[in-house]
This record gives structure tokens, sequence and C-alpha cells, in this order.
């Protein structure tokens, strides 16, 4: 028999006034930590406005003397600089010189507003395109689309600008990796299997003013919502305009429904979980709340036959997302539990397929092995 | 009907690390009711909300792993005000860039790593303050924090350990207590602190050296 550790006789209770006494400095500490970087940010702002014309200066002055002396060392641009592609009734495909691809899709139009060593942008005009992007965190990697940004250091995603009257349409959807999108009055960061959306209707002044409703769909609000510290307006000019005004966004429902949750409100978390996906389908969130109902509806609620529909939702969003694994294993256990062996087999060789060490893999084994049973009752 | 896509994903699910219970009193009522409410979730996915500026998903990660950081911190360092240092300040840098975290399901031992690199900068400090003689604050009894269950060898050793441990420095203190109390084998302890594993085996002989010198008269003993 092995003796336990020295560790284990040197200890100190740990209460749960000690724990909140800890998250109380951890949320002054945070606090502390985002105003140096607010005041460290401002600080450089003021710094590089004042040096700014005197490193304009140097920089012309050596503009100058470099094409008197000759051609130096520079990160060369590609050829493609300044390229633009337009894609008639096929697609295009286009490499980059470090090994970046673009897909463009049929009736498509970039352009390559630069490439270098040091940087590269797209400007994706009109139509869709792919974007598998080597990683390479000293060389950013822009593309933008209307009055939209996204920064990516190595990833692959997909954006999307559609014009109409009065309005452009941006949607960008993130396959792999993480990026960072901003517009007017908006800034996200993207994940894996997360879709952004937003419409920038053209005012008489020919600037964009950024609304939550894209022509013709119900893409989520959640990137408009004036609560979230991100989507404060960096540009006095372009403000956010709504026809038609939004009281209740993705986050607030999302709040109310994690409160409840916490609360032991299980039916009422489970009511605002359902109002999610119904009113913001296309949110970032709403898998999450999908996997989040499921669960409510199946341990909370005793109802694994009502957690089958959000598991499967869940699931919609695809295997990228974190909680893909235990989706899968939940599907399978409420179809035992309902009685139905034969589906909760098949989700079994699924999640085998997938997960052949996964942690669920014992559980799943026990419980879908069995034979079919007369039960009717879910619970 | 589930669509089948293909896998593609940065983010990748890992089987949750089996975590071992830390020897210290659970944490009551509405602590424990927050972690059942959340131990569904794993630390990716907690990590992934956290993200996206979800506060109560700090929270839960925080509430999961402030059992077994808090113990590692007390043991590392004893003094109470000490220990509070090094659980809060590493939970707040852990926190503050979620973003560097290339994979969310490893948050556990990326955090461990944050703490232990805390510990260090909080002893470096303290032990500057003291050669400045700006910290007049005693050193903690150890005789008081052996538990009165340890067997008479075992408690006999801790104690002169931490008799001595807190005059030592910083790098010696950590890898000491990692290898005599915690029992981390050299190649992990290596690893963690990401030095050769001939630097642990020095300063482990070191601390040994140091932990053996007689005590000036007076001290405790």
């Amino acid at each position: 028999m092995t003796r336990p550790t020295p560790a284990r006789y040197i200890q100190r209770p740990l209460d749960e006034a000690q724990v909140a006494r800890h998250w109380d400095g951890i949320q002054k500490r945070l606090e502390a930590k985002q105003r140096r970087s607010v005041l460290a940010r401002r600080r450089w702002a003021w710094t590089l406005g004042l040096t700014g014309a005197a490193a304009a200066g140097v920089l012309v002055t050596l503009f100058v003397l470099g094409r008197l002396e000759g051609p130096k060392k520079q990160a060369k641009p590609s050829v493609w600089n300044g390229a633009v592609i337009e894609s008639g009734s096929t697609g295009q495909s286009l490499t980059l010189t470090d090994g970046s691809t673009i897909q463009v899709a049929p009736r498509t139009r970039i352009e390559l507003c630069e490439e270098k060593g040091t940087r590269v942008c797209v400007r994706v005009d009109r139509g869709k395109a792919r974007f598998s992007v080597r990683h390479n965190p000293n060389r950013p990697f822009v593309v933008k689309a209307s009055d939209v940004e996204v920064r990516v250091a190595g990833t692959r995603f997909t954006v999307e600008h559609r014009t109409g009257q009065g309005a452009d349409w941006v949607v960008v959807t993130v396959e792999r990796g993480i990026v960072e999108v901003s517009g007017p009055n908006a800034k996200r960061r993207l994940t894996a299997g997360q879709r952004w959306s937003m419409t920038l209707e053209r005012t008489p002044g020919n600037t964009a003013a950024a609304s939550n409703q894209p022509p013709g769909s119900n893409a989520g609000t959640s990137q408009q919502d004036a609560s979230a510290p991100e989507s404060r307006g960096h540009d006095d000019k372009k403000r956010l305009s709504r026809p038609h005004p939004v009281r209740l966004t993705a986050d607030k429902l999302w709040k109310q429904a994690q409160m409840a949750r916490r609360q032991g409100q299980y039916k009422k978390a489970a009511r605002l979980f359902g109002t999610i996906l119904k009113r913001f389908p296309h949110d970032s969130q709403a898998a999450l709340a999908a996997f989040t109902l499921g669960r409510i509806r199946m341990d909370a609620l005793g109802n694994p036959r009502g957690a089958i529909g959000p598991l499967k939702r869940a699931l919609a969003a695809g295997p990228g997302r974190t909680f893909y694994e235990d989706a899968l294993a939940r599907l399978a256990r409420a179809y035992h539990r309902i009685g139905r062996q034969e589906a909760c087999q098949r989700i079994h060789r699924r999640y085998l397929a997938r997960y052949p060490h996964g942690v669920h893999r014992a559980t799943l084994a026990r419980i879908c092995s069995l034979q079919p049973t007369n039960r009717k009752s879910g619970k | 009907m589930v669509q089948e896509e293909p896998q593609n994903g940065h983010l990748s699910l890992v089987p949750k690390a089996t975590e071992t219970e830390p020897a210290v009193a659970a944490a009551p009522s509405s602590g424990r009711q927050a972690r059942q409410q959340d131990e569904g979730l794993s630390d990716a996915m907690l990590v992934e909300v956290a993200r996206e500026g979800a506060g109560w998903a700090a929270e839960a990660l925080f509430r999961r792993h402030v059992a077994w950081v808090d113990a590692l911190a007390y043991r590392l360092a004893i003094r109470e005000s000490d220990v509070d240092d090094i659980v809060q300040e590493s939970f707040a840098e852990a926190l503050a860039n979620l973003d560097k975290l290339r994979e969310p399901a490893a948050f556990r031992g990326w955090l461990r790593t944050i703490v232990l690199h805390s510990a260090r900068r909080l002893f470096r400090r303290i032990r500057l303050r003291r050669k400045l003689g700006m910290d007049n604050s005693y050193p903690m009894d150890p005789t008081h924090i052996v538990s009165p269950s340890a067997p008479p060898d075992v408690a006999a050793e801790l104690r002169r350990l931490y008799a001595r441990i807190q005059e030592m420095p910083a790098d010696i203190r950590i890898v000491l207590v990692l290898r005599r109390v915690e029992r981390w084998t050299v190649p992990e302890i290596a690893k963690e602190l990401g030095i050769s594993e001939g630097t642990v085996k020095r300063r482990i002989k070191k601390g040994d050296r140091l932990v053996r010198k007689p005590l000036k008269q007076g001290g405790l003993s």
C-alpha cells in the first residue's frame, strides 16, 4: 500500500466565505488590469500622435535616400499586389506567396489590396470567398468587406459580401481557428463553428450605418447589443440605425436564462433557452443554448424525450464545437432512457467512430449494449 | 437530422483529465451548487464561453479549480496573505489571458503553470523586500501547519522543511516543495517549470543542504 504524499498533511480549510473573498479579490485585480491596459493604450496613442510628424519626416528622408542609394533588402510586394479577381459562372482558386489560399465563389470580385512579407490585405467587393490562412502571428492577414474588417493569424473562414439597394450585408463564418471581426460600433472574436453577420445601410451622406437585420434573413443580433463593451462605436459618424428596434437581444436572454438556471428555476431557464433558439437561431451562442436546454430537460426536468431535439440542434453546429462529444453522448443516453435502443446503439457507433478513447465510452457501452426494453416512460 | 461535417476544428475535444480530490474541506452550499450546475460542461467549453465574455463561465472555472489552487498555493507559501495573493493573482492572470490558451482543454495544466510562476514572482518580491528591510513580518511557525494526523517521521520532516523554506531563494523553494511535499518526479518538475532536469536536481540538492543546515540559536526546530 503506498503512503499518501506529505502534501496531504499540509492543508487549510477552504469555506465558502474564503472562496467568495478570493473571487472578490480576483474581480478587483481584473478591473485593475483593465484600467492599466486602457491607460497604456491611451499613452501609446498620444506617443504615436506626438511623434507622427517626426516619424513621417524620417520616413520620407529614408525613402528618398533609398531611391538614391538603389534597391534595398525589403519585403518585396507580390506580383499579385493590386490584382483584381472577378469570377464568372465558375469559381476560382488563388494561392498567395506564403501558401495561404483563397477560394473565390462564382460571381465574386476580390481585390488584393496588399501583399508583402509583413502584411496581407484582401478586399471582398462582392460575393463570397473562403480563406485558408497560414499561421504567422507576425504577419497580419486582413480581409475587408465594406466597412467590416476581419483580422486573422492562421485559420480558415469565409467572408460573404452582398450589396443591395441602400445596404451592404457581410457574413463571416469561421471553420477553424479564431478571427477578430470589427465593424461600425461592433467588434467580436469568433471561434470555429461561429458565424457573424452585419447589415450596413447606406445613408444619403454615403456613410454606412450598421443594422442588425440583413435583408431576407433573421441573423442574430448579439453583436449589436449596446451593453457589450466591444460593441461601443469608435466613429461618431457611423451610428447604429435600426428600422425596427429590438429590445430583447440574445445576450440578455442568455444572461436571464443562466441566472434562472443557477437559481434552480429550471422551467424558466428552459423557456428562455428555447426563446433564444426560436428568435436568434443564427446567434453565435445558439448551439450552446441548445445543448444547455437539452441538459436541463434531461437532468433537471426529467424529460429525455424533450431533450433530443435540442441536442440534435446542438450537434448540427458541427464537431468543431467543444460540447460536441458531450452532446453526442447525451443523445445516446436520451434515446436509451426512452427505450429506443436501436437509436442508442446507432449514436453509440457514431460516438466511437469519432471518439474511440472518449470519456463517455464506458457508460455508452454499458447502456447501449442492453437489449431493447418495453419502457414507455422516459424517466 | 443531424449533419455530419468533416472534422477540421482548431478546437478539439479532449477527454477530461482525471482530477484527484484535493485534501481540503469542500466549499459548502452555493459554491457546491454552482459546481453541480456546471459539472456537465468541460473546461474547454467553459473557456470558450468565457472568452466570449460570459462572466458565469469565468466564475465556473474559478470555482471548479479554486480548491486545488488554494491547496497548492498554501503548501508553497504558508502565510495566509501570501496564499491569497498567489490564488487571486493566478486566477486574475488566467482569466485575463484566456485568449492565449491554445488548447482550452488544457486549462488545468496551464493554470498550474501560472500558479507556480505567480508564486515565484511573489517570493522574489518578498525576499527583495526583506533584503531592503521593507518586510519585517515574522516567518510562520511550521509547528501549526502540519496536520496532527501526520506520521511522526513525516511531521518531523515537514516541520524541518518549512522552518527553512521561507528563507530560501524562490527557485529552490518551489522545486523543493514540488519534490518533497507534492512528490512530483524530476521530469514532471522540469517540464512544468520549463527547466532542465539537471537544474532541478541541482536545486533539490541545494535545498536539501539548506534544510539540513543547523538553525540559528533560538530558531524553530
